[in-house]
Parts: structure tokens; C-alpha cells; sequence
């Protein structure tokens, strides 16, 4: 029997845990459902029909430049502006960018008004996290290492 | 890794058979003489091998939330490196573009050469679904 590769879109809670291992019942909770029409970085703009992605082309094709340097141009276009650290701060939203080791941009979480955070799971589903560890680890997203805000 | 070295990785002419070979298509490796004809005509393992390619692809890159790494991942080049090998995967791709939207336009646009995605809807993969699914037909290939 040929097996649907379709199939594997049903995930589980344990394979958040196999690409966050961090993550814990815990520290997290889930705010929706699956959804591949949209990325972490969409999601922080309130898009969820789009992805955003500057790691291709406008004809799909890759480009050489897969650092935070074009993320952080973008969220600059919306009023973001590079600070210090992650720390809750009244009067202001928080977004912080993940790289890995060799400086490549994986994914960006927006802090909530109560001092948690938002992330678009790559093709899973919207998360509130307690914490930015929650979703660190060297092997997949990297670490928290760019934070920017903007006035509310 | 950068688009120089990605398309390195994409095999042509005799470096494809040792390609596959190194992504365990055993089935038709089996067979004492493997030939390219072998494998194109072998309908049903190569229906087997692109599920089993695919669903290790989508299995290893959900997490991510760039492309690049969904286009990188080794299974994916390998579907490739089955469609550049004159093997009919096309038709398995749009057959799974059929059931929902997925991340094959750069394996489709780099097996067939064309592009029927506007530049505008580049980030839309509802479009860029309908895009291909249109193109397959206007092809008979679905």
C-alpha cells in the first residue's frame, strides 16, 4: 500500500516537543490550529493568508543572503527599531529574532502585553510561550539574539 | 547555504543515477543493470519512493518557517533529482498539490523550467497551489 504523504500533517504534541525540546505543558500553551498559509514572521505583522520570507526570490528562487539583516529592514519599515533586551517595558512591543550559530534569521516571536510571547510555529500552529527559551535550541531555531520595539 | 551551492547539490546528466543511489532507491537499484529507463518506466515504485521522499520532506521541515530549509532538505533534491532525470514525478507532485496547498513550486519550477506563478503571489501558496494545479491541467498532467 503507497502510504499519503498528506498524512503526516496530523501532528501531535510530542513532535513539538521533538523540535522543541523546551517546550513543556508547562511553559506554552496553543492559541490555533494548523496552518501552512502563513509564517512566524507573517504572523507578527497579523497576516495568516501569506507567508513573509526573504530567503527567496520573487520567482521562488533562493537567494545567497539568509541572515536577519533583511527581517530587521523589514520590521523597521513598521516602526520597530533595534534595543537591548527582551524585558517588558510599558509603552512599548517587543519582538525578539531568532538566529542559529552561523547567523542565519529561523524565526521572530512578538511579546504580549502580559509579558509572554506569540510564535507561528513554522507550519504548526500559534503558540503564547512563557518564555523565549522555551523555543531555543541549536539545532533548529538558534537563540533569541536581536530584539527591537516599537511605541504602542 | 547559498543558491550556488544548492544548485551543486542538484545533479545532472550521469551524476543523477549516483544520486539516487546514495537516497536509497533500492527498489529499482536492485535490478542488476539500473538505467534510467528502468526507472521511468517503473510506475509504482516510483509512486512508492516519491511518498516515502515526501513524507520524510514534510516531516523534517514543518518546523521551519523559512523556505530555504524546506527546499535544501535532502528529500526534496532527491524528488529533483528523480524530475531531472526524466523519472514522472510532476504528476505526484501536482497529485499531492491537489489535496492542500504545499512548498512545490521551487521542485516544480526546477524539473519543468517554467514558472506559471506571478511574481506578486510569490508568498501565497493558495495561489501558487492554484497556479500549478492550472498548469497541470492545461498539460494533462492531472
Amino acid at each position: 500500500m503507497i502510504k499519503d504523504p498528506a498524512s503526516i500533517k496530523e501532528m501531535t504534541p510530542g513532535q513539538l516537543h521533538k523540535w522543541w525540546p523546551n517546550l513543556s505543558s508547562s511553559n506554552h500553551h496553543i492559541t490555533s490550529s494548523q496552518n501552512i498559509l502563513y509564517n512566524c514572521v507573517a504572523w507578527i505583522s497579523d497576516i495568516t493568508d501569506e507567508n513573509i520570507d526573504f530567503s527567496q526570490d520573487e520567482n521562488g528562487d533562493l537567494v545567497n543572503d539568509l541572515s536577519a539583516a533583511p527581517y530587521v529592514s523589514y520590521f523597521e519599515k513598521s516602526g520597530f527599531k533595534k534595543c537591548s533586551n527582551a524585558d517588558l517595558e510599558t509603552g512599548f512591543e517587543k519582538i525578539a529574532l531568532f538566529e542559529t550559530p552561523n547567523g542565519n534569521f529561523e524565526h521572530v516571536a512578538r511579546q504580549l502585553e502580559n509579558g509572554h510571547w506569540t510564535s507561528k510555529l513554522g507550519e504548526y500552529e500559534d503558540i503564547e510561550h512563557y518564555d523565549l527559551q522555551s523555543l531555543e535550541n541549536t539545532r533548529y531555531y538558534g537563540h533569541a539574539v536581536i530584539f527591537m520595539q516599537r511605541p504602542v | 547555504m547559498t543558491y550556488l551551492e544548492i544548485n551543486e547539490k542538484i545533479p545532472e546528466g550521469e551524476k543523477i543515477l549516483g544520486f539516487l543511489k546514495t537516497q536509497s532507491y533500492t527498489r529499482i537499484l536492485d535490478k542488476p543493470k539500473f538505467s534510467i529507463q528502468d526507472a521511468q518506466a517503473d510506475t509504482n515504485g516510483i509512486a512508492i519512493k516519491f511518498n516515502e521522499l515526501a513524507k520524510n520532506w514534510k516531516t523534517e521541515t514543518a518546523g521551519y518557517s523559512i523556505v530555504s530549509h524546506k527546499y535544501t532538505n535532502k528529500n526534496y533534491l532527491a524528488i529533483i533529482g528523480m524530475g531531472l532525470a526524466g523519472i514522472p514525478v510532476v504528476p505526484l507532485i501536482l497529485k499531492d498539490l491537489e489535496r492542500g496547498p504545499e512548498f512545490w513550486h521551487y521542485a516544480l519550477k526546477n524539473i519543468t523550467n517554467e514558472n506559471p506563478v506571478p511574481k506578486e503571489d510569490i508568498n501565497n501558496l493558495v495561489k501558487i497551489q492554484k497556479a500549478w494545479l492550472d498548469w497541470g491541467r492545461k498539460k494533462n498532467l492531472i
